[in-house]
């Protein structure tokens, strides 16, 4: 190699973990900080990107492939103010561009709930924000693209033009190619932060209601339940729904502050060796948490805090520990919610498992890749892990399957590949088009080898 | 956009070059530096992580910047476009000097053509430009020069052998930079460094903890104006380095390092 041509980066063994705790493994990991880096020649090597790392499933990692890690392009590229667009590279994390954007009285419209995800990971898992019934998903906001894929080379993605391989990027878990850059349509931020009201609810049809309604008259709504509750009082919880509000916030968080040196990782949640919740730990927690929404009520939060509500607590999820947490979520259509609550509450009165929380949201998914189809409720349950957890999971998956309900691949690490495959619309076409951009498979992670994409 | 609007704070009337600002040390020099204001011209080879870099300082800290593509191991340099650039920008006040081009291939037997690309690289094209920019530097109020070493120049070994060579060079034009310029009011600074988190050291076994080139980049902001030859950065490199350059060379011979 001669020294004008020091391309490839170093490789280094390190060991990744999935949010969740679910899964570990080490791999070797690449840092490309320039175009070459990312253009270097790795043979017939697997290889993903990984950019945050924050998802819940082994997106970014696993499978013996090279993980390339993003972050170092993060820069800004381009910015039209006038059509309110702004051009960034794949590994630019959401925080800190929500923060630049809230500078010029602009906002993302679609917001995961971690600062540190990334442009490019918010793409290839297709995230949703707060109100995912009114702004859709982040991929709805995304205007044009640059793929990377060694075959290809380095391509400009229109989604008119080149909608095929634009679509399957869009909630394609980063199997297409590297993401590097992406052109975001921004919004005007109407307030200086959030009035929350907080109401609580009885069971989970209560709280659908309130939230389907809240989600079309307030800038967001979703709901919590405590899951320490059983029978009767199963479902019980609070929905909250926010609308912009032009009071100032004092001493709240701002943007990017979970860029910190503090801010939670994948790894550094399980820091922990023990899990402290348990039951009753558990049922404190959740009563805490409901004592102080519902006095708070209504609460005022800078749009950071709104956005970003783990940024800064993060108490709650380094609980669950080593061992970490389960979680799933999953869209069940309108015509199948009152089955599927009937049956979950069944479920968990049967089998009892840990259940921490639940969470409701209104979701419209516009069918890309392997991303959600269609318009229906989007229930979350967090769990903590036991072999009382693993039967629920699995009784819950023949549940999604029954129902027609589709899971969402970024939240859930151990979905079996029978579920995936039953449940989301583009699978097989997914992964028909998989094998035609690419015969050689050469991005590969856990995950897509779990659901044998 | 003016630069208040986007940064809080105004933009100052003056420019730092940073030669190899495209990545590593380079970036968080350059974004140090922007934050505070200065414009910006970056030298690097890559013109797409040039451009890249020079868009988001000027998007972040509505700073002006510009970018020279330019082969530091090539025997011609575009010193016309490096000029271009600075007389379009504020005085030039700030020379940072990170550039490095290292190779596996860097043995005792090796091409001389690779030789003389990493002496160009690491020396030879530094010198050059230093010279090329002394008009302008003297010109201004108050000026700086910044280059960097290696703990790896400390003794010569059978590795990195023209690197090394390159950079005790360059440490000792260093030297007499600053003995030249000693009556003006320009301040000559150079750290010999050890092992950087960049990609020069990635995937390589240190025996000692990388350092953040992020804090790196603060520590030399925050030093700007002190008057020293030589820093050794981390610290810990610079009795390292005192005990290796006495070691007897009967000892020395023997080391594999």
């Amino acid at each position: 190699m001669s020294p004008t041509e020091r391309a490839v980066a170093g490789l280094e063994p390190t060991r990744f973990s999935t949010f969740d705790g679910g899964f570990a493994s080490t791999n070797l990991l690449q840092r490309p900080d320039r175009y070459r880096h990312i253009e270097a020649d790795l043979g017939h090597a697997k290889r993903i990107a990984r950019g945050g790392g924050m998802s819940y499933a082994a997106a970014s990692f696993g499978s013996g492939s090279i993980v390339q890690q993003m972050t170092a392009f993060n820069r800004l590229l381009a910015f039209d103010r006038d059509r309110r667009t702004l051009r960034v590279e794949a590994g630019a994390e959401i925080g800190s561009l929500a923060a630049w954007a809230a500078d010029r009285g602009l906002l993302m419209p679609v917001l995961p709930g971690y600062p540190t995800i990334t442009v490019g990971g918010c793409i290839a898992a297709d995230v949703h924000g707060k109100n995912p019934l009114r702004d859709g998903t982040f991929c709805d906001w995304v205007t044009a693209m640059t793929l990377y894929h060694p075959r290809h080379g380095m391509r400009s993605l229109d989604p008119l033009r080149d909608r095929e391989v634009f679509e399957a990027t869009c909630g394609g878990y980063g199997l297409t190619g590297l993401i590097i850059d992406a052109t975001l349509r921004l919004v005007e931020q109407r307030g200086a932060a959030f009035a929350i009201e907080a109401t609580p609810v009885a069971s989970l049809q209560q709280a659908t209601e309130a939230v389907a309604l809240g989600s079309r008259s307030h800038e967001f709504a979703y709901s919590w339940h405590d899951g320490t509750l059983r029978g009767s009082a199963f479902g019980g919880g609070i929905v909250f729904a926010g609308s912009w509000t032009g009071e100032l916030v004092m001493g709240q968080g701002k943007y990017g502050d979970g860029r910190s040196s503090r801010a939670m990782t994948a790894e550094s949640r399980g820091k922990w060796p023990v899990c402290l919740w348990n039951r009753a730990t558990a049922r404190l927690g959740n009563a805490y948490f409901r004592r102080r929404a519902l006095r708070c009520s209504p609460e005022v939060k800078s749009p950071s805090d709104a956005a970003f509500p783990f940024a800064r607590q993060t108490l709650y999820h380094r609980m669950f520990g080593r061992r970490g947490l389960a979680e799933v979520q999953v869209l069940v259509a309108d015509r199948s919610w009152s089955d599927f609550t009937e049956r979950l509450a069944a479920s968990v009165e049967r089998i009892d498992p840990p259940l921490m929380m639940l969470s409701i949201k209104r979701l419209r998914g516009r069918s890309r890749s392997l991303g959600f189809s269609g318009e229906g409720s989007l229930i979350a349950l967090d769990l903590i892990r036991s072999s009382t957890t693993s039967r629920f999971l699995d009784a819950l998956d023949t549940l999604v399957l029954e129902t027609g309900s589709q899971p969402n691949l970024a939240k859930d690490s151990r979905l079996p590949q029978a579920v995936a495959a039953a449940t989301l619309p583009q699978y097989e076409s997914f992964r028909e088009q998989l094998r035609q951009w690419d015969p050689d498979r050469l991005y590969e992670s856990e995950l897509s080898r779990r659901l044998e994409l | 956009m003016t630069a208040i609007e986007a940064t809080g704070r105004p933009k100052r009337s003056e420019t730092c070059l940073i030669v190899g600002g495209s990545s590593g040390l380079g970036r968080a020099l350059a974004e140090r530096f922007a934050a505070q204001g200065y414009a910006v011209v970056l030298i690097s080879s890559d013109r797409r992580d040039l451009d890249a870099l020079a868009a988001d300082l000027a998007l972040r800290f509505g700073i002006e910047s510009a970018s020279v593509s330019m082969d530091l191991c090539a025997s011609q340099l575009a010193l016309e476009e490096l000029e271009r650039s600075l007389e379009a920008m504020p005085p030039l006040s700030v020379v940072l000097a990170p550039a490095g081009v290292n190779s596996d291939d860097d043995g005792i037997e090796q091409a001389s053509s690779t030789h003389e690309a990493l002496l160009r690289g690491n020396f030879v094209s530094l010198c050059r430009i230093i010279s090329h920019c002394l008009p302008r530097l003297t010109a201004a109020p108050a000026g700086l020069i910044v280059g960097f070493g290696s703990v790896a120049a400390v003794r010569g070994r059978s590795r990195n052998v023209a690197y090394s060579a390159a950079k005790r060079a360059l440490q000792c034009y260093f030297e007499s930079l600053r003995h030249a310029l000693s009556e003006g009011r320009i301040e000559v600074q150079f750290y010999v460094l050890g092992y950087l988190d960049t990609n020069l050291a990635f995937g390589k076994r240190t025996p000692i903890r990388r350092a953040s080139p992020t804090r790196l980049a603060e520590y030399i902001y925050r030093r700007r104006a002190d008057s020293f030859g030589v820093k050794h950065y981390p610290a810990i490199w610079r009795p390292i380095c005192a005990v290796v350059r006495w070691l007897p060379w009967s000892v020395f011979r023997r080391l594999q390092f």
